[in-house]
């Protein structure tokens, strides 16, 4: 598990928060759904900060926010990644559908790219507003139509807060089970202390298979493999 | 009382809970581990707790996890063998219900190989008699370590644990309360820098103990550890910062 330093380089401040770019080498930039840690000597962070990326894996990486209010340009970090399972997008996959839930939409801008890349029509269907990266050619739906989304798509791919999961599901009804033969993957947000060192259990998800841990087995999980109150 | 009885390879340990049921493949500060110890193990398995969560406060956070562990021995079933060959010293940290429970599960691990202290974590609200018999109950062939959360460090049980033959006071993580976001409380362990001067406060009145004391929380600075080994503590553990791994 590479762990390097690497310097934050640009702050932007984004409707859902501070996002940054931060230059790193390339071994530690994680991919879609995947995620960093990244540590400073600020004393009052007492925890290390989760990072996930909103670029493809040959650019300078722009993570999506909220970053810590106290980062400032030239902050030293210690980085610890690429961590985790992230989306797995289908090659076939030719209608991704993306579902941001009260959480922000850049989450999922690097798995929008990957999906352009390989040809496939993107749309977007988030509570909070599109990121201002977001790609033109990214169709974007009001939340109202997630229902539509979900029928339209090939794959879908959501982000949300453990918390909010269950009204997730209940938004999204019945028409996960209806389309069977959809793949969709969700990444849980919620807060990884230990990354994985600790397995200190705050992250603990129930799954069809049991206990697992979001920061260890996810954050992104098949949907189908959920329970109804992660 | 030293660090050699106590077969520690050097001063420097983890808090447990920081990482796992086995020695991590990475030690992630540049001082060296001299111990390893577990994650709390309960003689029953436990599940997470249902509003599990971590809080950040100005200096620390709160965490809230309810201690999730297979049971001791399916926890033995997966990493026994990972003890016995592990290069640093294991200690088990336990969390029994009862005084039968501590009794049953130190027996148990008296057989394990690589395990060469029994860490005590008590459950909160005993009283000061039943902190005792949990205590003396738990004291078997291994070195026993108590853990005491450093709020509780004037209770009178603490200053009657040197009648039993205990080897040792780790001065752990107290307890505290915050709201979250939707106004709820949560109720849990505290971490983090803020936390030294009580630390502090509790390791130098519990020196006329004359147990020997390990300082186990509040220590995110290489000149506060230093400090603490040079004013008598045994050893120290070490927690958010194995999670920052960064020791300013
Ligand atoms: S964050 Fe600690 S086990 Fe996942």
């Amino acid at each position: 598990m590479p762990i390097v330093n690497g310097t934050l380089l640009e702050i932007r401040f984004t409707e859902s928060g501070l996002a940054g770019l931060v230059d790193c080498p390339r071994a530690v930039r994680p991919g879609p759904g995947q995620y960093l840690i990244a540590s400073s000597q600020r004393e009052e962070e007492a925890l290390p900060v989760t990072l996930f990326s909103m670029s493809l894996p040959d650019e300078p990486l722009q993570v999506s926010p909220p970053l810590p209010a106290g980062w400032y340009p030239g902050l030293t970090l210690r980085l610890r990644g690429p961590l985790g399972h992230g989306f797995t997008l289908p090659r076939e996959a030719r209608r991704v559908a993306l579902v941001a839930y009260q959480s922000p939409a850049g989450l999922l801008l690097s798995l929008t790219r990957f999906a352009l890349k390989q040809g496939a029509a993107v749309t977007l269907c988030s509570t909070f507003p599109p990121p201002p990266a977001l790609p033109e050619e990214v169709e974007v739906l009001p939340f109202s139509q997630l229902k539509e989304a979900v029928a339209w798509a090939d794959y879908l791919a959501a982000a949300f807060a453990r918390e909010h999961y269950a009204e997730l599901r209940q938004l999204l009804g019945n028409h996960l089970q209806e389309r069977a033969s959809l793949s969709a993957e969700g990444l849980i947000l919620t807060p990884m202390p230990c990354a994985g060192l600790g397995s200190c259990g705050v992250c603990a998800v129930h799954t069809r298979a049991g206990w697992k841990h979001i920061c260890l087995d996810g954050p992104v999980f098949s949907l189908r493999s959920l329970e109804e109150a992660p | 009382m030293g660090i050699q009885d106590l077969m520690l390879k050097s001063p420097y340990l983890n808090a447990a809970s920081m990482f796992g049921f086995a020695p991590p493949s990475h030690w992630p500060l540049d001082l060296p581990p001299g111990a390893f110890i577990t994650h709390p193990i309960s003689l029953k398995p436990r599940a997470p707790a249902e509003n599990r969560t971590v809080l950040q406060f100005a200096g620390g956070f709160l965490l809230h996890t309810g201690l999730p562990n297979p049971g001791l021995f399916a926890t033995l079933k997966q990493f026994a063998r990972r003890w016995a060959r592990s290069p640093l010293p294991v200690w088990v940290h336990i969390i029994p219900s009862s005084p039968a429970e501590a009794a049953q599960m130190v027996a148990h691990l008296e057989n394990i190989e690589g395990v060469t202290a029994i860490e005590l974590g008590l459950p909160p609200g005993l009283t000061d008699d039943e902190n005792l018999r949990m205590i003396e109950a738990a004291c078997g062939e291994l070195p026993l370590l108590v853990s005491l959360p450093v709020d509780r460090y004037r209770e009178a049980w603490v200053f009657q644990t040197g009648k039993s033959p205990v080897s040792g006071l780790i001065l752990s993580a107290p307890r505290g309360v915050l709201f979250r976001t939707d106004r709820t409380l949560v109720e849990g362990r505290l971490y983090g820098p803020a936390l030294f001067p009580q630390m502090l406060a509790a390791f130098h009145a519990l020196r006329s103990t004359g147990l020997p004391l390990i300082v186990g929380c509040g220590l995110y600075r290489h000149a506060d550890v230093e400090a603490v080994l040079a004013s008598g503590a045994l050893a120290v553990q070490f927690d958010g910062a194995l999670w920052k791994g960064l020791l300013p």
